[in-house]
């Protein structure tokens, strides 16, 4: 779960009281949430990730106010309208179409405020925008925007970015870290997404902004753009910040979106979605009474306006509520805030016989005979490479039908194994200063690709390394496995041609005309590539 | 009077002029070392022989300690470094370096203080530690004798206990003659003479010629080797155990693939298609095959509309097709669900209510693979299909199957795209608590709108460090996978 770093003492001025140590840990517990260090001046939370509000000081601690019961006001009201207009060119519809803005005035910065909102604005463009690309935060000095706003695509133009040199936008993609980051964002065909005044570019969106607007602690008045792929996201993202906006104490105005052929938008709109839950749809979920009055004394715990009506409960969804989809996730509140500590559990009424799969039952029967014959089982990857998997054993990989895989981050996967073998010569060559004789099973799964349909089937293999070793003995195991799995099958042992064995000395068992396995002496070439240095007989069935 | 063996060792004795050493008999005998060493003992009691004993004393490197015998102890290593200055401590991440600080710290040579590591004053005046030092002249070889002085130090014990080393005592025996009373056994080829019965064959039961007679006695004393053992793997027990605790739970067992296409794994699990976990440095694609065929249009059409209304973002079909390894056995439930469910749609009365399935399989995820992450792992995952099934029947179910393999296990608020509740479970190890995956009440939008208020109870936990706090032997749970054979026969007894 993603972490989120809060200055100690701003948390306790906008709680407006002091938390001791024990206290701040039960609270974020009992909201989801918990505390993962604890430093002098500041605390890392760990938060949900569908909760996008509790990122920043500002968000925690309404939080924790709605939750000790000192919040008890739940509307967030806009100021008015501001009067600015920002016009939609058609041209970002096919790169980034939407956007909302804000004019919050009476802004008042203190060195911790203005810390909190510029880190939690990058990590909810990080997070919750998808690296800037569902949704991206920019904030100007209003003061400094000078005539009509629009936001478009538009040519390759000289701009002042902030705390850097005047130059061109394909420069500022090209050449600086935050550049090159997002510039896959930004740049398109005909030209690049940007937001401007009648003095220029405000913005390269979603890169960076202009140095002519940047903000600074004496700020009193700002504009706020959230821009993205994703209408949902950026609408509901400029809720989530107006609201931010109003606990800190400043005032918020909507601005006015215009798109040709569109309605006029007003954002951000503040608006909450109501939802109406039945009453014993709490304890239906939850599995204990819940009374209506602590239903909705519950609900303001967790910031909800709620009220009965009729046979149901009606909840006010605040507009910093991101993660609200319906009933289901006001229940999950209700439960969070009652406490699942205080849930008293209730057996499930159920007839039911409990059974294993008849086929893993039969593998762990095999296993066990296996074992009884002296071997110890071996557990290992899955996953693996072609050098282990064919090269070393000196197999070629035939028509390449096996499952590649595309993106391991280390660089020793590549392919889940064809066979069983290479894991057991592995752990032998591991095992070289373990006394002899090696006896090891593995029972497990393997990978092939069937006219590009996975296939994935059990084998058994054994292998026995010793100072010497006798062939007849692998086949004689051989026989015994056979015996195990169909006890009157007709079989025949042909000889069998394999890189990996002796030339003569490996021999395919067929039953009833149908390969069942092949066994054999590897090859000193195969042994000495595995870095084993005692002879090693082998059989590997499948199943 | 005489043991098979022991006329065996007077034979080759005898054949090679009456002495012969300890290697010679061995080879020529054809019996192993422990029953070489038994009859030759067993003779010098009898007088028949004399011989040289004494104690050898042997040791091993471990593969960690000839790579640190060429480059120097982690410690070293470190204190090398740290006499130019001190270092960040977060700069030192690695296993070896962790290792570097533990050693460091426990020797006095170095110490923490704000974030930093320092070289104390000894520190800065030990040029190499005595480990180290020893360690070396090890490498190059030691004689038995030399050994011998070295055993009991405090540095040679240092290298033991860090499992760098291992030393065994044994005996060497050399200079075997026959005596003038051996010779006149040697003579002797009757297993048994007189009264006195050596070996029990066969022959003499059916004979009943061993009836009035007495055996002769062995020598319990005679040193033997071990021998070793071939059990189950301690992680097939845990399954074993956590299966029986299902079934006597009312469970039953189902399976599915390992490689999916996205949709079961998180299209259908109302995984949104941009959620960070469907990223490439989560989760393993595969190139071949690339793609898979998607289920029947009626459920794919379904899951798009639930998708677009509820993410606010176009759903695509491509992105469901991926082939990919599955990061969670969620798939094999997941599938399960959509089968009752929609059969129950079809006829409410096909299935009686609850249902209790569970699955344990490998999952995977893409990670940068040191000693504490796996790539390839185990997880459990369990479903119940009820009427208005709770929260509090969750936890029941959830403590109860638990319990059954002697793990405490408790629960938070959490949050998955699939449930709501969501809850985090965590399992107790010791003094703390460990998470060990997550439960919920699944969405209405996986399973779907249903008559009888059917819900699904769900949970998806991983099982490895169940081990480790069952097992301290285990340190860490990279040493279940690919383990050596030393390795399978220590961890296999306990």
């Amino acid at each position: 779960m993603p972490t989120s770093v809060h200055n100690k003492n701003y948390l306790n001025m906008l709680l407006g009281f002091k938390l001791n140590d024990t206290e701040l840990e039960k609270l974020l517990n009992g909201l989801g949430m918990s505390l993962e260090k604890n430093g002098a001046k500041e605390i890392e939370v760990e938060y949900q990730a569908n909760r996008p509000d509790l990122i920043s000081t500002v968000g925690l601690a309404r939080a924790i106010r709605y939750f000790t019961g000192r919040k008890r006001s739940f509307n967030y009201k806009l100021s008015g309208y501001s009067g600015i207009v920002v016009n939609i060119n058609d041209n970002v519809e096919k790169v980034r179409p939407y956007i909302a803005c804000m004019l919050v005035k009476n802004v008042k910065f203190t060195e911790d405020s203005l810390l909190d909102l510029i880190n939690s604005i990058d990590k909810l463009s990080e997070t919750f925008g998808r690296h800037r690309r569902r949704i991206a935060i920019g904030l100007h000095d209003a003061k400094r925007i000078e005539g009509n706003i629009s936001y478009g695509v538009y040519p390759n133009e000289q701009f002042e970015a902030l705390g850097g040199e005047t130059e061109k936008y394909s420069d500022i993609l090209e050449n600086t870290e935050k550049g090159k980051a997002y510039a896959e964002l930004c740049k398109t065909e005909s030209g690049y997404c940007a937001l401007k005044d009648s003095k220029g570019a405000m913005a390269l969106i979603p890169v960076i902004n202009s140095e002519r607007t940047k903000i600074s602690e004496s700020t009193s008045e700002l504009f706020v753009d959230v821009t993205g792929t994703n209408r949902y996201a950026v609408y509901s993202a400029a809720n989530l910040l107006a609201t931010n906006f109003i606990d800190m104490g400043f005032n918020v105005y909507s601005v006015s979106i215009m798109k040709r052929g569109s309605k006029t938008m007003l954002t951000p709109s503040l608006a909450r979605q109501r939802i109406e839950v039945k009453l014993e749809r709490f304890s239906e979920e939850i599995g204990t009474h819940i009374a209506f009055n602590s239903v909705i004394g519950l609900a303001n715990k967790m910031g909800y306006e709620a009220a009965l009506r009729y046979r149901n409960i009606a909840f006010n969804v605040p507009a910093y509520r991101l993660d609200i989809i319906n009933d289901q996730d006001i229940i999950e509140d209700i439960a969070v805030a009652y406490g699942y500590d205080y849930i008293m559990p209730l057996p499930v009424v159920s007839f039911q016989q409990g059974s294993l799969d008849p086929h893993e039952e039969t593998l762990d029967t095999l296993r066990s005979i296996v074992t009884g014959l002296g071997f110890s089982e071996l557990m290992s990857d899955y996953m693996t490479n072609e050098k282990n998997n064919f090269l070393l054993m000196h197999v070629s990989s035939g028509n390449g039908s096996y499952i590649k895989i595309k993106n391991a981050k280390a660089n020793t996967i590549t392919m889940l194994r064809t066979w069983l073998l290479p894991s057991l010569l592995n752990s032998m060559s591991r095992s070289q200063h373990d006394k002899l004789p090696h006896r090891l099973f593995e029972l497990d799964l393997v990978f092939s690709l069937q006219r590009s349909t996975p296939i994935e089937q059990y084998h058994l293999a054994c292998a026995i390394s010793d100072d010497k070793v006798d062939l007849n003995e692998i086949k004689s195991i051989m026989y015994t496995l056979l015996n195990a799995v169909s006890a009157d099958a007709k079989a025949e042992i042909r000889p069998f041609s394999s890189g990996a064995f002796i030339e003569g000395r490996c021999g395919e068992l067929l039953v009833n005309g149908k390969r069942f396995g092949i066994f054999g002496e590897l090859s000193p070439v195969v042994l000495e590539g595995f870095g084993i240095n005692a002879p090693v007989i082998a059989l590997e069935i499948e199943l | 009077m005489l043991h098979r063996y022991e006329s065996l060792l007077l034979r080759i004795l005898r054949g090679n002029g009456g002495s012969a050493s300890f290697d010679f008999i061995l080879e020529k005998s054809g019996i192993g070392k422990d029953a070489v060493m038994w009859a030759l003992e067993s003779l010098a009691e009898k007088g028949a022989i004399s011989m040289t004993k004494k104690q050898s004393v042997d040791v091993h490197l471990s593969d960690e300690a000839k790579a640190y015998a060429s480059t120097g102890l982690p410690e070293d290593l470190l204190l090398e470094k740290l006499r130019h200055g001190p270092i960040k401590l977060s700069s030192l991440n690695s296993q070896k370096e962790q290792i570097g600080i533990k050693w460091l710290k426990s020797k006095g040579l170095a110490q923490i203080s704000n974030g930093m590591l320092n070289a104390t004053l000894q520190g800065m005046h030990t040029e190499q530690t005595a480990a180290d030092a020893l360690l070396k002249r090890i490498a190059k070889g030691v004689t038995s004798e030399q050994l011998e002085e070295l055993m009991g130090s405090s540095d040679l014990k240092e290298l033991e206990s860090r499992h760098l080393i291992s030393i065994s005592v044994g005996q060497q025996v050399s200079d075997v003659r026959i005596t003038k009373k051996g010779a006149l056994f040697a003579a002797e080829e009757s297993p048994y003479s007189g009264n006195e019965i050596n070996e029990l064959t066969k022959e003499v039961i059916e004979s009943g010629s061993w009836r009035g007679k007495q055996f002769s006695k062995y020598n319990l004393n005679a040193q033997v080797s071990a021998a070793v053992p071939a059990r189950e793997h301690p992680l097939r027990r845990l399954i074993g155990q956590l299966k029986k605790a299902y079934l006597a739970n009312g469970f039953v067992e189902i399976n599915g693939p390992i490689v999916e296409p996205a949709f079961w794994v998180f299209d259908y699990l109302f995984v949104p298609q941009d959620h960070p976990a469907r990223e490439v440095q989560d989760t393993f694609f595969t190139e071949t095959p690339e793609k898979m065929p998607l289920p029947e249009s009626v459920l794919v059409d379904s899951v798009k509309r639930v998708h677009e209304k509820n993410w606010h973002a176009e759903w695509n079909e491509h992105v469901a097709s991926q082939s990919i390894l599955r990061p969670h056995t969620t798939s094999v439930t997941g599938r399960y669900i959509y089968k009752v469910v929609h059969e129950l749609n079809k006829n409410p009365n096909a299935y009686m209510l609850p249902l209790k399935f569970f699955t344990i399989g490998r999952a995977f995820r893409n990670e940068n693979l040191d000693y504490k992450h796996l790539a390839d792992f185990y997880q459990t995952d369990g479903i119940i299909i009820g009427n208005n099934l709770t929260l509090a029947e969750l936890f029941d179910t959830l403590l109860k199957i638990y319990k059954n393999i002697g793990i405490e296990v408790k629960f938070k608020p959490s949050y998955f795209p699939f449930v709501e509740p969501g809850v985090e479970v965590d399992m107790r190890f010791g003094g703390e608590w460990l998470e060990m995956g997550g439960a919920g009440i699944i969405r209405r939008e996986v399973v779907g709108n249903t008559k009888k208020k059917i819900n699904v109870l769900a949970w998806g936990l991983g099982i490895e460090r169940i081990l480790l706090s069952k097992n301290s032997s285990i340190k860490s749970i990279t040493e279940l996978y690919n383990s050596s054979v030393g390795w399978l026969r220590e961890n296999s007894i306990r």
